[in-house]
């Protein structure tokens, strides 16, 4: 499961509202974590080695 | 001795700054000829304050203001040579003042509290002469996000001024650094409940671990680890974030790739009433300024968009709403407020390509920053798209990925949950977004329809179609999402929508019942 194809057929379902199982909840978890880690991991990074290179400039 | 409160009119910008040349005159005990440029931001001030429609202004003398009281008490009481203490405030009212009736009975007409415009201070510093002033933001058709109502009480009277607090630095207990970052603890003091410091307050927490020269006068200005640190001191998460590189140094502009990016990034900031400082290598010299809010075209002279990759090989546009955003609005110390900041230095003024670095009023109780939050968000976003267009040629998934905005604020729960008790958003989503748990406060990545998305100039134009919210003190990618909504119908040919809601708890699916797009969260604030 992942959590596009949970929206979708949540729409084109017959069933109005529901609790999604703990399996499949890890699933979707999973397939987010491992889209979006890699990516603020990143962000992360390049934060450290930006500070690390500021300059003391003083701003007048 | 001058009374301690007077009643002048004045029919345009030329005669109100003739009237305030003159009481700074009398309050600094020094003619013009001993004045200098600094007073850009005075004369600014004063075309604002016209500008709004100021016809009169009450003159209130021998005012004890605290922040110049901390630049007195710092600095100038030290002085052999006399600076008073008390400053003169100007009270700008867009209500005529009959001929020769007193200032009460003026303060005590029913429409003159309804045309308060706001106020200026004024220091007994003939250089530097604007103290902390507030004067509203009502004429800009612009979006001026970063304010709050400020009371005024003058001889009885209870006014109001909605605006952006703006002062001028002294050049001696604070350069423009400590400025900026006055103007933003003081716009957003009453809404975080935290410390707005004075200015030798400032001064101090900036150089209380690192000092690059003189604290008294502090004629040096701050680095930026010494705003990051007077930023931290009064309560807020101190967040740096660069857009130059490590070559970037004055008179260098940032590429066309990094002018994008900080564009983008300062946006949410603001929308979120987020104030930003800036820290500027313009040619003369670093500077600081203060970001606010920022205009709105309708009709966008260049799209700025971010590339996503799908697994099939597709590349993808998804437009950012800063596509809609020519200038952002500064209050800038030493030429005064509600100033449009130009993208380029090609006008000669500062601009935003001259940005090495932001530092955004971040609350100390967010931890998912805007360009982590931003970048979960795409990533979700893309997985949709990826899902939605699976049987789509690559020319139908880029059309239908480029029909959309994506806006990111960080917003209150308690203005969720406003929201939703308000919006015509389906009824399923209303129920679950004024039940559901949430955190103090949660990023919002709005997703907009295109063609409805550049009506928001001049109407709050319905073009939301769905949204997904982050915990903003989630930094685990297992955990920050909280909801995700989209308004199927509204953009394919789907009957239902459709809602996940995820809790530490339990997740729930539930399918929504249709319904137009609608107003985006802050619109019905």
């Amino acid at each position: 499961m992942t959590l596009a194809k949970l929206l979708l057929e949540t729409a084109q379902g017959q069933v109005k509202e529901r609790t999604i199982s703990p399996d499949e909840v890890k699933a979707i978890t999973r397939e987010i974590s491992e889209r979006v880690t890699p990516d603020i991991e990143e962000i992360r990074e390049q934060q450290r080695r930006a500070l690390e290179d500021t300059k003391p400039v003083v701003l007048l | 001795m001058h009374p301690r409160l007077a009643l002048v009119s004045f029919k345009d910008s030329t005669e109100l700054q003739e009237r305030v040349v003159e009481e700074l005159t009398r309050l600094c005990a020094r003619p013009p000829e001993f004045w200098s440029p600094r007073h850009l931001s005075l004369l600014a001030c004063c075309n604002h304050a016209a500008a709004l429609g100021a016809k009169a202004a009450v003159i209130q003398r021998r005012v004890q203001d605290s922040d110049f009281l901390a630049e007195f008490n710092a600095y100038y009481s030290r002085q052999f040579a006399h600076v008073g203490q008390h400053c003169v405030r100007i009270h700008f009212f867009r209500e005529p003042a009959p001929r020769r009736i007193s200032v009460l009975k003026y303060l005590d007409r029913r429409k003159v509290p309804s045309s308060y415009l706001g106020f200026i201070t004024l220091r007994p510093v003939s250089q530097t002469p604007v103290g902390g002033s507030i004067i509203g933001d009502k004429s800009a058709p612009e979006f001026v996000r970063c304010a709050d109502e400020f009371p005024v009480h003058l001889a009885g009277v209870e006014l109001s001024v909605r605006g952006t607090p703006f002062m001028q630095q002294d050049n001696a207990v604070g350069a423009c650094a400590q400025a900026a970052i006055w103007m933003a603890l003081r716009t957003v003091r009453k809404r975080e409940g935290t410390r707005a410091h004075d200015p030798a307050q400032i001064t101090d927490a900036a150089t209380r671990f690192s000092v690059t020269s003189r604290i008294l006068p502090n004629r040096a200005g701050l680095t930026l680890l010494q705003m990051i640190e007077a930023v931290r001191s009064a309560g807020y998460s101190p967040h740096p974030i660069t857009f130059g590189d490590a070559n970037f140094s004055f008179g260098t502009t940032l590429t066309g790739v990094q002018l994008a990016r900080a564009a983008r990034v300062l946006h949410a900031y603001v929308e979120s009433a987020i104030p930003t400082l800036l820290v500027l290598y313009p040619a003369g010299g670093g500077h600081a300024v203060v970001v606010i809010g920022h205009t709105f075209n309708s009709d966008p002279i260049q799209i700025n968009d971010l590339s996503l990759s799908l697994s099939r090989g597709v590349a993808i546009k998804v437009i950012h709403a800063v596509s809609w955003v020519p200038n952002f609005i500064i209050h800038n110390d030493n030429s005064g407020p509600y100033l449009l900041l130009d993208r380029d230095t090609a006008g000669g003024n500062y601009a935003l390509d001259q940005t090495f670095a932001a530092i955004p009023l971040l609350p100390a109780d967010v931890f998912l920053t805007g360009e982590e939050a931003l970048s979960f968000a795409l990533n979700l976003w893309a997985s949709v798209i990826e899902r939605t267009t699976e049987q789509m040629t690559f020319e139908e998934t880029a059309a239908f990925s480029e029909q959309f905005v994506i806006r990111l604020l960080l917003l209150d729960k308690s203005k969720i949950r406003r929201w939703a008790a308000r919006s015509d958003i389906s009824p399923e989503v209303r129920r679950h977004l004024r039940l559901q748990d949430l955190p103090r406060r949660v990023w919002v990545l709005e997703l907009h329809l295109k063609d409805h998305y550049s009506k928001h100039g001049q109407e709050n134009a319905a073009s939301l179609v769905g949204f997904i919210l982050l915990d903003s003190t989630g930094d685990d990618a297992r955990s920050a999402m909280l909801m995700i909504f989209l308004n199927l119908p509204a953009f394919t040919p789907h009957q239902n929508g459709s809602l996940i809601v995820a809790s530490s708890v339990k997740w729930t699916a539930v399918q929504t019942t249709k319904c137009a797009p609608v107003q985006p969260f802050r619109d019905l604030d």
